[in-house]
């Protein structure tokens, strides 16, 4: 309990900290009133953080290599933090306005807590595997290895999608306490559902400025889980993050122009700057979108006096469509080694994936939405329907990896939607049928995240719970942390294996869950008849990229191992292929552990339980 | 009253819109799903089976396999070769799309009760299902037709080729590779005696396990009283009789499952 309170508070630090130094920072520098000013906080705190933090790295410790970085890391955070209290203090508190806020953020805390709790129903650890690399990347910032470079730190990031900015605020929350990482990314889960549905509410209600489709608006963005590629309400990761704080922005620009006001061209490209860092190409796209909308709405007048903007919107139209029709004829499956071509979805297949998201309702209250935008012709809510049908377009473009940019796209497709549904409901004039249509409303959206999070997590079926992680895989990971704790060893077995253990024991791997081809060939070679002579020769050819390992191999063969082992060899070269539910050992994988036993010389069992044993190997 | 008309509408509209909306759904393959330790239960069109998904490894409880024995030693199947070949049965594995809804809903948020029945012109038979962490009692109701007398019911359970099936008296009914049996032995520390004589053994011991090499589950069929195990090696079942108790012309019957997920657990 101890624990789960101390891992909350470190989740909630994680958004508090740089708030409170940006505060102080922003104060000082900018006099105006910043409308919606804690994002604008948020991201001048986390970039001074950032910024000090790659400075102390690139200068200081490049002069002076010998000084412990975490120590340097530690320091960093505490002064700038404790610093920041003060200076938050003088100078009021004219800037914090609660009172508009309290029941959009009960309303947001009561529907996260609703659909978390379902969400976590006979599920003891979270769902979020990326979870495990990026803890693995904490850990090994805190324990003193740190680049802005992600694949510089650890080879468990292969591709640099971003930049080690968010990895810095985890550590900078973390670093104070050693809490069990599944209690912290609980927390901060549960805290990223609540500004997920905050975001969709304040947004709708910006841009309408009608509490009943901001609610209603707010309602889908947390009811509904895009449960694949995407996964942006219950998974916090680089491409949900940064969504979020791209649809505060939007929203702040949108508060601006309210007020008759538009931000600094400076301050529109430093907040840019923030959400390119923290996912390359989620960032490109959001960045895109905001300098869009920016640019429009400064230039708006000029454009309306110069542009006929319902040809503009038109043409649009008519060029989504033919990109949409075009794009199934443009081979792409080549890029990234023929990956690309797994994560290609067709039309069938997304018509799928949204049916599963949204049964029929994306397509009965989308359509309304679209035709009520239409008629009524506001200014923003045109805006809002080309921002949408833009981001819509691209992620049905047959392209690979673009259903990613589903993560950006559903809060104004959940936008659009609630116009449609709100369409119907402002016909009603009675309280009572009022309460009717919304508990309606509330029940029909939790009964399809109650089918969508049983179908996503058939797979996922253990022992009585839905996990992708067992008991028995933690209990050995902390076995291997008591027991191989700051010494060199290497962790060698399945990929999913290896992201599991590695991130719980903090032992390293080679590449956890992205172990290099090279290594696969070698785990794929054991499956041919050898001796343990030769098996353990051959484990010690697996070496760590970043931080070579002359140390000792611990062999964990689990009953994901052996899975994987009997995959096919197209499937075990590939890196999005893994066994993602725990598995026990059979009758036949005790054979083979029993034959490992069989030669004490090359391998020494120091750990089993009924889903894996660890093998000490010498050569 | 024509507003009042307009508004019930727009009402109705709204239901059936979101009505719409949820019928739209995609649901899991198997519903309801009652999760049993390392094994799970759902109904299929042969009747309730304890499986393991990913291993493709199922145990069935089926009227096609379960008999009675009328009062003239006459042993037949709940459902015949020949009804099944010509179809002359009905079964409500199928259900409709809002029922499965329903059980989904039902099945994540409290736990799935899987049951499946069975029609044929001369009877009846509905398996119901409770389960509970990791032990299942599946109970079978027969009802049929009032001129057919019987004298005792049996229920199945069907097993693999390749399964080891044993007693806690450390007797083997079967297996397939002697590798498997000896690894076996060597987990459990005991030495099993072969029984892979007869076609039909009785089992004094009251309690038969399963399992198989290539999984990770075992399963243990537990009999009540007044109920005979036996194994069936030619059909491969599983065999759970018990003499008749007629109620309300019914007969009902009910086996207990539990499952394991590893050897020391059942030493």
């Amino acid at each position: 309990m101890i624990g789960i309170l101390i891992a909350s508070v470190q989740a909630l630090l994680f958004y508090l900290l740089p708030i409170l130094i940006g505060r102080a920072v922003v104060r000082r520098l900018y006099s105006n009133m910043i409308p919606l000013p804690f994002i604008t906080y948020f991201i001048a705190g986390a970039c001074t953080l950032f910024a000090t933090v790659l400075l102390a790295r690139y200068t200081l410790w490049m002069i002076w290599p010998t000084l412990p970085f975490e120590a340097i890391f530690a320091g960093i955070v505490t002064v700038l933090g404790v610093a920041s209290i003060p200076l938050n203090i003088i100078g009021g508190f004219r800037d914090i306005k609660i009172k508009p806020y309290i029941t959009p953020v009960l309303f947001s805390l009561a529907t996260a807590s609703t659909i978390f709790s379902i969400w976590k129903i006979k599920s003891p650890y979270p769902f979020n595997w990326d979870m495990l690399e990026h803890q693995t990347l904490v850990d090994t910032i805190l324990s003193g290895r740190f680049s802005f470079v992600t694949s510089q730190v650890t080879d468990t990031f292969g591709f640099n999608g971003y930049s080690t900015f968010i990895h810095t605020l985890i550590g900078a929350s973390q670093w104070w306490y050693n809490v069990q990482a599944f209690d912290y990314w609980h927390a901060i889960g549960f805290i990223h559902l609540v500004l997920v549905t905050f975001a969709s509410y304040l947004l709708a209600k910006v841009v309408t400025e009608n509490k009943a489709v901001a609610y209603i608006s707010g309602l889908l963005g947390g009811f509904i889980f895009d449960s694949s590629v995407s996964f942006t309400s219950l998974f916090f990761i680089p491409q949900t993050f940064t969504a979020v704080v791209f649809i505060f922005l939007l929203t702040q620009l949108f508060a601006y122009v309210k007020k008759g006001m538009i931000p600094t061209l400076p301050l529109v490209a430093f907040q840019s700057l923030f959400l390119f860092l923290n996912h390359y190409i989620i960032g490109t796209i959001a960045v895109s979108g905001y300098l869009a909308t920016y640019l429009y709405c400064r230039y708006r007048i000029w454009i309306a006096q110069h542009l006929n903007r319902k040809l503009l919107f038109i043409t649009a139209v008519i060029l989504a469509i033919v990109a949409i029709i075009a794009s199934a004829y443009i081979p792409l499956g080549f890029i990234n080694s023929g990956e690309a071509s797994s994560f290609t979805p067709t039309f069938a297949e997304k018509y799928r994936v949204m049916k599963q998201i949204y049964g029929f309702s994306l397509f009965i209250f989308f359509p309304l939405g679209v035709g009520a935008i239409l008629r009524w012709k506001g200014e923003v809510e045109v805006l809002i329907l080309t921002l949408t049908l833009a981001l819509f377009s691209l992620v049905v473009l047959q392209f690979p990896y673009v259903l990613k940019f589903y993560v950006l796209a559903r809060f104004f497709v959940h936008l659009v939607m609630a116009i449609g549904i709100y369409s119907i409901v402002r016909l009603l004039t009675n309280r009572l049928q009022h309460i009717l249509a919304y508990t309606l409303i509330v029940i029909t959206f939790l009964t399809l995240f109650i089918t969508n999070s049983a179908s996503w997590k058939e797979i996922l079926r253990y022992e009585n719970t839905y996990s992708n992680i067992s008991a028995h895989e933690v209990s050995a990971g902390e076995f291997l942390k008591e027991r191989y704790s700051g010494q060199d060893a290497l962790i060698i077995s399945d990929p999913a294996t290896q992201q599991i253990l590695e991130t719980i024991s903090g032992i390293n791997s080679q590449g956890g869950a992205y172990m290099n081809s090279a290594s696969r060939s070698i785990l794929h070679s054991l499956t041919q008849p050898q001796d343990q002579a030769e098996i353990a020769n051959s484990l010690y050819e697996i070496n760590d990229t970043v931080a070579s390992q002359s140390g000792k191999r611990l062999f964990v063969v689990s009953g994901r191992y052996f899975l994987w082992q009997y995959s096919a060899p197209q499937d075990k070269a590939s890196l999005s292929f893994n066994i993602w539910y725990p598995a026990n050992l059979t009758l036949e994988d005790y054979q083979y552990i029993q034959f490992l036993n069989q030669n004490p010389t090359h391998f020494k069992q120091v750990y089993g339980n009924k889903t894996l044993a660890i093998f000490e190997v010498s050569k | 009253m024509k507003s009042w008309i307009k508004h019930v509408g727009l009402l109705v509209l709204l239901v059936i819109a979101m009505a719409l909306s949820v019928y739209g759904a995609i649901l899991p393959s198997n519903t309801p799903v009652a999760l049993v330790g390392a094994m799970q239960l759902s109904s299929f069109e042969s009747g309730l089976s304890l499986f393991q998904d990913y291993r493709r490894l199922y145990y069935s409880f089926s009227p096609f396999d379960d008999y009675i024995i009328d009062n003239q030693n006459n042993r037949r199947a709940l459902i015949t070769i020949e009804e099944i070949e010509n179809r002359t049965y009905t079964s409500n594995a199928n259900h409709h799309q809002v029922q499965r809804i329903a059980d989904t809903v039902e099945m994540y948020l409290l736990g799935g009760t899987p049951d499946v029945s069975f029609e044929t012109p001369s009877m009846s038979v509905k398996y119901n299902s409770h389960t509970n962490g990791n032990q299942a009692h599946i109970t079978k109701t027969v009802t049929l037709h009032p001129n057919t007398h019987i004298q005792s019911i049996g229920s199945t359970l069907s097993y693999n080729s390749d399964d080891i099936v044993f007693d806690s008296r450390e007797n083997v009914y079967n297996y397939w590779n002697q590798n498997d049996l000896r690894m076996l032995e060597s987990l459990s520390q005991k030495t099993f005696q072969e029984r892979i004589n007869n076609l039909h053994e009785n089992i004094a011991d009251g309690r038969i396990y399963i399992m198989n090499p290539q999984a990770t589950f075992i399963l243990m069929v537990k009999t009540r009283e007044n109920q005979t195990l036996s194994i069936n090696r030619d059909a491969r079942l599983i065999e759970i009789e018990e003499p008749v108790i007629k109620t309300d012309s019914s007969y009902r019957s009910t086996v207990d499952i539990q499952v394991f997920s590893s050897i020391k657990e059942i030493l």
